[in-house]
């Protein structure tokens, strides 16, 4: 920029500014140089006794080391001196006078040994070996190694270390840094200073020689295991060694390279060492071939006992391969991979859902071999006996047999069903997910035929049908499979059920699993937007539930379960009316639908009613009490949205009085949802606090709030406008004001309950992704209280808690509520833009919203492209309007001066 | 290498800070048009060769006494070593500023949390414990070490890191081009973890 020739007025010459600049730079050096104590300015301590410093040669964490000649022998020798002064404390000390404890211990040609220790002036020097060499990381550098050659030298690395573990001392700081290699290419092992020594038995915390008090970390972070990352001194053993000198291995082949990203901020670090996979090294050097990489992998390992449990060991390891001889370390197995892949997933219970699912696969693998065993048996036994040989021997035998295939069958439908369910909500289960439903769907197909005429099996292969139909059509659909292959598999659940109902035509049960069959094809349905084909479903259901309570009346059975599945069926009808309605374009129509609504609903609330009243009182009835109350006030809530419907357009046309009568019905209809709402909310609330713990019925009372937050949202929306564009005045403004505190208030109540249950099982994505919905609610009800900043940090966590889960379990669901936040931030972007007054302020605003509404767009036509039915061409209609608004409006800007 | 220049680099190297000047100022002008060269048009308006220039002896002088004397040529090497990356930092920072990073705001600006961003900025590779500096036991020292930084060092964390100003805003109150300010930063930092410890040193995870 500036340039002496080409600005020859300039006062000063390039000369005079160079002087004046490095006059500074040496006065500013002085004074930093006292600061850092640099070994030029500042001479070494008193003689110490009996020897003569030379020079500094390293200065340390916990002292300087300074080369010195031992005065008796003439010995050249390495002298460290602890620091004095602030940096010492009694800590250092004891951490010092431990650490020549321990080295006097050991005498290994490739450790450097120790002579001598003493005190001089209140500081603390001990003498060692003086080895002329470099850290191995500046040997490796220039030395150009071999693969084997570097196995040579780390073998040898290895051997030292073990010497020491065989002496009970862990080094506990293994690194480059603390491994010199001499001119010859030996290497010497430094700084045992933080080592201890191991008892063999459990840690005793308060042990005198424990330097490490529980919650203390020792180490240098890049090289430390998981178990030092962790903080729990009590852990760490010869196995933390080995991982650190994994590191190192790994270091040494790739020319330095970490397994895992070691620099940024502290927890990321310790995050990468706890839970971050090792980039393959091969990856980096190609010479590096599968056994290696196994031995580094297996040092590497998180899991100590996966580990080489001694430096002995993995030397082993190393001189197999070096001889060519197989190495001991074995890949991970398929399943283990698996499980791995789990454990990434930081699931607390993840652990024990990986376990779950090794068990899982071999109770599978299990059956079928049984199966296949007592096939051949009894070929075998067939061949054998060719009719007169013992055909009772023959019989006992395949009883036998098929006792242990039933067992082993059990065992396979237990895992499959009931531990799908299990881990259905667990955060990161979705490989397990698929991989269960892969395996339920091979069992089924290997047990096909087989069934016979056991009635208990056959109910049994109808219920795994109808599972695997429901996973694949049902929560997941669009992600783990298709509409038709449910439907398949529903097909075949029907199918056996029927045969069944024909074998025993009174069984109730047998009607009341025919009935649940056809409400879940219902719900198929219903996600195809077939809402005829679901409406038939659905009334065959009931009309299956009715015979069954019939039968089971008839009989003296308990009715309890199975008018609750009628019940369920019930609502269905009014859920499939709704969504009916919903989707119909015109108003009329739409209105004319929400009749049919109101009334499946009113009529399931009375059969709920019928229940509460008539059977003894219980949590499951007051439950589906509250469940019909919710759907009623959903169903008014539609009711007055649908009356609003083209109300603009009448405003437009300014007919203000038929406005004005419009939004006075559609208020109507709010308070009456809210009346139902507020009477659900309150059972909800009774029910929860019943079952403290059913997350279940923790998340109906959630859910409840946020269906009353929704409603008095609306009803302030409502008086908004009517305040805006139709003819109100300030109370309308009012009434908007204080229901949307109301609403606050609600949604901030179930947000608490959301984050509770979050809290209370964090591997609850259901949960997690509820204290989204709230966020995004509340973000949404600030925003139109014009509280903007508020607003914003609720959506910004909104939309931080979406990513989050979006990463962990991608289901459309998921990135389509990602979506949303985005959009909402977008609209957020554009208020706070048009209420900023400088230009630059609004065109950061307007940059921002603009970022947000680009990411919900992208992300809505990539799940559009996804779904089969077509479906969300309306929120990429919206995503399309926003961002074009705010392109207009930074156009507009940039038109200004 | 001349008979003059062998013996100002031996005796720069041990210790006599006047040869040094002598040996800044006869290579200057040659740093000055290498530097002008390497920053081109593309960075002109926002590094400017003289901030490089400035910092680049700063460190000759810190790290003289590290310097191995190779030969004819060698110190210049070593010279032009530091310039580049001193640029390199200084433009590095720049092309990232454009998409500023999120993490750059080490805390609430002025706060106590502010000085534990700072530490936990600076990286694994020091000795005082993020944590123990949250304890605030460690923040006494920090800020003693802050102090005691060359000052363009010192204003540059003070404004930057721990006020949180923006780089063109602490290049206008120092009086430098905005790449400057990240060069000085990451000298800077450089500096204060040589004062936190090296890598080697142990450090609490948990207290």
């Amino acid at each position: 920029m500036t340039n002496a020739e080409s600005q020859p007025d300039d006062a000063r010459s390039d000369d005079d500014r160079d002087r004046d600049m490095i006059d500074a730079a040496r006065e500013q050096a002085a004074k930093l140089s006292d600061v850092l104590r640099l070994p030029s300015s500042r001479p070494p301590p008193d003689a110490l006794p009996g020897y003569e410093i030379l020079r500094e040669l390293h200065r340390g964490g916990q002292g300087v080391v300074y080369l010195a000649i031992q005065k008796t022998t003439k010995r050249r020798v390495a002298l460290k001196v602890m620091h004095a002064g602030e940096f010492a404390g009694p800590k250092d000390r004891a951490r010092f006078e431990r650490e020549v404890e321990i080295l006097g211990q050991l005498n290994h040609p490739n450790i450097v040994s120790i002579h001598d220790c003493g005190t001089s002036g209140g500081a603390y020097f001990y003498v060692m070996d003086y080895i002329t060499g470099q850290p191995l990381d500046a040997h490796m550098k220039h030395a150009d190694l071999s693969v084997d050659d570097t196995l040579g030298l780390f073998q040898k690395i290895c051997g030292a270390v073990n010497a020491a573990h065989l002496k009970g001392v862990i080094h506990r700081d293994l690194k480059p840094g603390n491994i010199l290699i001499d001119s010859d290419g030996e290497p010497y092992i430094l700084d045992f200073g933080l080592a201890k020594i191991a008892t063999g038995e459990v840690m005793d915390e308060s042990h005198p020689r424990m330097m490490t008090v529980t919650g203390q970390f020792v180490g240098s972070l890049p090289w430390a295991s998981p178990e030092q990352a962790e903080g729990i001194p009590g852990r760490i053993d010869t196995r933390s060694d080995v991982y650190s000198l994994g590191v190192v291995l790994y270091q040494m082949l790739t020319g330095g390279k970490f397994p895992y990203v070691v620099v940024g901020n502290m927890r990321d670090i310790l995050d990468n060492i706890l839970r971050a996979e090792p980039a393959r090294p091969s990856t980096i050097r190609r010479q590096v071939d599968d056994e290696v990489e196994t031995i580094v992998l297996k040092s590497l390992s998180k899991d100590r006992d996966r580990r080489y449990q001694t430096a002995g060991e993995l030397a082993r390891d190393v001189q197999h391969y070096l001889a060519g001889e197989p190495i001991e370390a074995k890949r991970d197995s398929g399943w283990y991979v698996i499980k791995k892949t789990l454990r990434r997933y930081k699931v607390a219970t993840g652990v024990a859902a990986a376990f779950l699912i090794l068990i899982v696969a071999f109770a599978i693998t299990m059956s079928m071999l049984y199966r296949r065993a007592v096939d051949a048996e009894h070929d075998a036994n067939l061949a054998l006996s060719e009719a007169q040989t013992a055909r009772a021997a023959e019989q006992t035998q395949r009883e036998r047999a098929e006792a242990h295939f039933d067992a082993a069958r059990d065992l396979a439908h237990t895992f499959i069903f009931d531990f799908h369910d299990e881990i259905e909500h667990l955060r990161g289960a979705m490989q397990a997910r698929e991989l269960i439903l892969i395996k339920a769907q091979q069992y089924l197909e290997q047990v096909k035929g087989e069934a016979g005429d056991d009635p208990a099996f056959l109910r049994e292969l109808a219920d795994a049908h109808e599972k695997v139909a429901d996973l694949r059509g049902g929560r997941f659909a669009g992600m783990t499979g298709t509409t038709q292959e449910a439907m398949a598999h529903f097909d075949e659940a029907l199918r056996i059920r029927r045969l069944l109902l024909g074998l025993s035509p009174d069984d109730a049960s047998l009607h009341a699993d025919l009935g649940n069959t056809r409400f879940s094809i219902s719900l198929v349905h219903r996600r195809s937007h077939d809402y005829e084909a679901a409406r038939d479903e659905v009334e065959a259901a009931i009309a299956e539930h009715d015979t069954a309570i019939r039968l089971a009346r008839a009989q003296g059975l308990d009715l309890t379960p199975l008018r609750e599945d009628r019940l369920r069926a019930l609502v269905g009808v009014g859920d499939i009316a709704n969504l009916k309605a919903f989707g119909e374009d015109d108003r009329g129509a739409a209105l004319a639908m929400c009749d049919e609504v109101l009334d499946a609903y009113d009529a399931a609330y009375r059969e709920a009613r019928r229940c509460a009243d008539q059977g003894a009182p219980s949590t499951t009835t007051k439950h589906w009490l509250g469940v019909t109350l919710e759907k009623k006030a959903r169903a008014l809530l539609l009711v007055g949205s649908i009356t609003l419907r083209g109300v603009a357009d009448v405003i437009d046309a300014d007919d203000l009085p038929e406005a004005r009568a419009r939004y006075d019905r559609a208020i109507g209809h709010y308070l009456d949802a809210e009346a139902f709402a507020v009477q659900s909310e309150r059972i909800a609330a009774e029910v929860a606090a019943m079952e403290p713990a059913d997350f279940d019925y923790q998340r109906d009372l959630f859910a409840a709030r946020l269906q009353l937050g929704d409603i008095l949202t609306r009803i302030a929306q409502a008086h908004d406008d009517l305040a805006h564009y139709v003819d109100g005045g300030d109370d309308e403004l009012a009434e908007a004001r204080d229901r949307r505190e109301q609403a606050l208030t609600c949604l901030r109540r179930a947000l608490a309950g959301a984050e509770r249950s979050a809290n209370a099982d964090e591997t609850n994505l259901r949960a997690i992704n509820d204290v989204g919905r709230c966020l995004l609610l509340i973000g949404d009800v600030l925003l139109r209280l014009d509280r903007l900043d508020e607003a914003g940090a609720e959506l910004e966590r909104c939309l931080s808690i979406r990513e989050q889960i979006v990463a962990i379990d991608p289901i459309p669901q998921y990135r389509r509520d990602w979506a949303v936040a985005h959009y909402r931030l977008g609209q957020l972007g554009v208020k706070r833009g048009d209420a900023a007054d400088s230009v630059n302020v609004k065109l950061g605003y307007y940059q921002t919203a603009l970022t947000h509404a680009d990411a919900s767009l992208t992300a809505f036509r990539a799940l559009a492209d996804e779904s089969s039915e077509g479906a969300g061409g309306s929120t990429i209609r919206f995503a399309e309007k926003l961002r074009a608004e705010c392109a207009d409006r930074l156009a507009q800007l940039e038109g200004e001066p | 290498m001349t008979a003059t220049e062998e013996s100002l680099v031996s005796k720069a190297v041990a210790g006599d800070h006047e040869a040094l000047s002598e040996l800044l100022q006869q290579h200057a002008p040659a740093m000055r048009r290498k530097l002008a060269r390497a920053i081109g048009d593309a960075w002109r308006s926002s590094v400017d060769a003289e901030d490089v220039m400035q910092v680049t002896f700063l460190e000759a002088f810190l790290r003289i006494n590290r310097f191995q004397p190779g030969g004819a040529g060698s110190f210049s090497a070593w010279l032009s070593r530091i310039a580049e990356n001193n640029l390199r930092d200084a433009i590095k920072w720049l092309s990232r500023a454009k998409r500023p990073d999120p993490r750059r705001r080490v805390g609430a600006p002025g706060g106590e949390e502010s000085y534990v961003g700072l530490v936990e900025m600076l990286g694994a590779s020091m000795t005082t414990p993020s944590r123990a500096a949250a304890r605030g036991e460690a923040l006494g020292a920090l800020e003693k070490m802050i102090a005691e930084l060359p000052t363009d060092y010192e204003r540059v964390i003070r404004l930057y890191d721990l006020e949180g100003r923006s780089a063109s805003e602490v290049a206008e109150l120092l009086d430098r081009s905005p790449g400057a300010v990240f060069m000085l930063r990451a000298r800077a930092h450089d500096c204060l973890r040589e004062l936190l410890g090296s890598a080697s040193q142990y450090f609490t995870v948990t207290g």
